[in-house]
């Protein structure tokens, strides 16, 4: 009897051993799929006082593979371009949120509005040339083109559980300020080699790993949107004229007469609050009838030289670099001049 | 070693194999574990929560253990307990265990057991904290009473995939 009942307290020394080594091993993220669960249950009783053996009852299951991934869109905002921009990056983050590694599955396309709202703004833009890039090397920046398309394996722990992917595309140079132009990245959860993952439509199998797709919409299948936003420069030019001098009068109340000097101002104004107007070159040519006075390019204050600026022709005209028109933001006023004068021939 | 102490060793052997045997043979009490999970199914137009069998489990799934005690011996079992380690990979749903008529206890260490409110852990500082879901470790249930033969019980708990 004494030895029969040390024989029963080992066994139960033993499964107490057991079940606190196994409560030491702990996951990051969900139990991996094809983990056996094992839930044993123990009684112990007497019979007419007497202890009898400890019974045990054992259910195991296996974990089955939890398919749930998201794609999002990284910086929460509307990609800030300019028109004829290249190469402008979308960003997208997808994310293996299952028990198991999985492959992934991308593709993109954009938007053709309206009806498209992305961060407040409705879709009125195609882009050209899109392109996607994983960030194979999981740095977080944009390293040049690859041949990487689609996810090849995401794991399951902190490190490893997600990944950049980077949308390129091609601003046509045509863009209107304050245009929109939006792209959606799709992922769909695929087999670590690529193959297709299918639902097991069966009923549970406690010994076998089933798939279970447990995204939004449970159809293995997520897509986020990003938008790019164009900014563009508006220039408007207004020319004026005023007649600086006459041979007779002088500067005082001077008119177009032979021999007056006029003077021409072309105004460029930017309209844009935020994007400046670049490579702003302005040409005009001298009227007829009338002769340059050199030297007397101006682009606002600042003096143009004639071997900068005037062009004898024919035809004669003012050539001048205005470079750039600053948008109108309360720092800058949006405003450049080019200014030059003409006599009127005799 | 002499004549007579192979005679006592023998003897005693065959005690403990005997009265291994007697109690292997014909175990008083019948035990079965079984594992649901509740799903919300609609009866006579109305929504009721049903236990049903297991289907596919992923992390995040709650199960609710069913431990069954069935008395098949033509005399009364006392003293009954019936204990369960929470399965690896599962947390156990604090408060859910019930079972009539019995005492629960629990264990944070798999060895001592205490009741809910008593259950404290030492923390990594050497602070003690109540425990919480991912510290219980095991749960028993001792009957008050004696089994009546063809008496059955059942006790259950939920916990959820880690």
């Amino acid at each position: 009897m004494t030895i029969a009942r040390h024989v029963k307290n080992a066994c139960l020394a033993l499964i107490a051993l057991s079940s606190v080594g196994a409560l030491q091993s702990a996951f990051a993220v969900g139990t991996p799929a094809g983990t056996t669960i094992n839930n044993q249950a123990t009684v112990d009783y007497s019979v007419g006082g007497v202890p009898q053996n400890q019974l045990s009852a054992a259910v195991p299951f296996v974990v089955d593979r939890k398919v749930d991934l998201t794609v999002t869109e990284v910086s929460g905002n509307a990609t800030l371009t300019t028109p004829g921009q290249n190469d402008v990056i979308a960003t997208f983050r997808v994310t293996n949120n299952g028990n198991g590694s999985q492959g992934y599955q991308l593709s993109i396309v954009q938007d053709v509005g309206p009806g498209f709202v992305v961060f407040g703004h409705d879709d009125n833009l195609n882009v050209n040339n899109l392109r996607w890039f994983v960030d194979v090397n999981n740095n977080g920046t944009y390293d040049g083109p690859d041949n990487e398309t689609n996810i090849g394996s995401l794991a399951t722990d902190a490190d490893g559980e997600s990944r950049l992917v980077f949308v390129l595309a091609d601003i046509p140079v045509g863009a209107g300020n304050n245009t929109y132009a939006n792209v959606r990245l799709t992922a769909i959860a695929v087999a670590t080699d690529g193959s297709t993952l299918t639902q097991s439509s069966a009923l549970d199998d406690p010994n076998v790993e089933q798939i279970v797709f447990a995204d939004a919409g449970r159809d293995r299948t997520e897509s986020a949107a990003d938008q790019y936003h164009v900014q563009s420069a508006a220039l408007t030019i207004t020319k004026t004229l005023q007649v600086i001098s006459d041979p007779f009068n002088g500067g005082s109340n001077p008119k177009a007469i032979p021999g007056a000097v006029v003077q021409y101002r072309i105004r460029m104004i930017n309209a844009s609050t935020t994007t400046a107007a670049t490579a702003v070159t302005v040409t005009d040519n001298i009227p007829a009838n009338t002769t340059f006075v050199p030297g007397s390019i101006r682009l606002d204050a600042g003096i143009v030289t004639d071997a900068n600026g005037f062009i004898a022709g024919p035809p004669a005209r003012v050539v001048v670099d205005a470079g750039a028109v600053p948008p109108n933001n309360g720092t800058t006023d949006g405003q450049v001049d080019v200014t030059f004068q003409v006599t009127i021939n005799n | 070693m002499g004549t007579r102490d192979w005679v006592l060793a023998f003897a005693a052997t065959l005690l403990v194999t005997t009265l291994t045997a007697h109690a292997a043979d014909k175990p008083c009490v019948e035990l079965k574990t079984s594992g649901e999970t509740e799903q919300e199914v609609v009866e006579q137009g109305n929504k009721v929560k049903r236990l049903v069998p297991i289907d596919k489990i992923v992390p995040g799934d709650e199960v609710v253990w069913t431990i069954t005690a069935k008395n098949v011996c033509k005399t009364a079992t006392d003293n009954m307990v019936i204990a369960n380690p929470v399965p690896e990979h599962m947390t156990y749903v604090v408060g859910s265990a019930m079972g009539t008529g019995t005492d629960i206890t629990f264990s944070v260490d798999g060895q001592e057991f205490k009741n809910a409110a008593d259950l404290q852990v030492r923390a990594a500082d050497g602070t003690m904290h109540v425990a919480r879901p991912d510290d219980y470790r095991a749960v028993r249930w001792a009957y008050k009473a004696s089994f009546a033969p063809g008496a059955i019980a059942f006790v259950r708990y939920r916990a959820v995939v880690k």
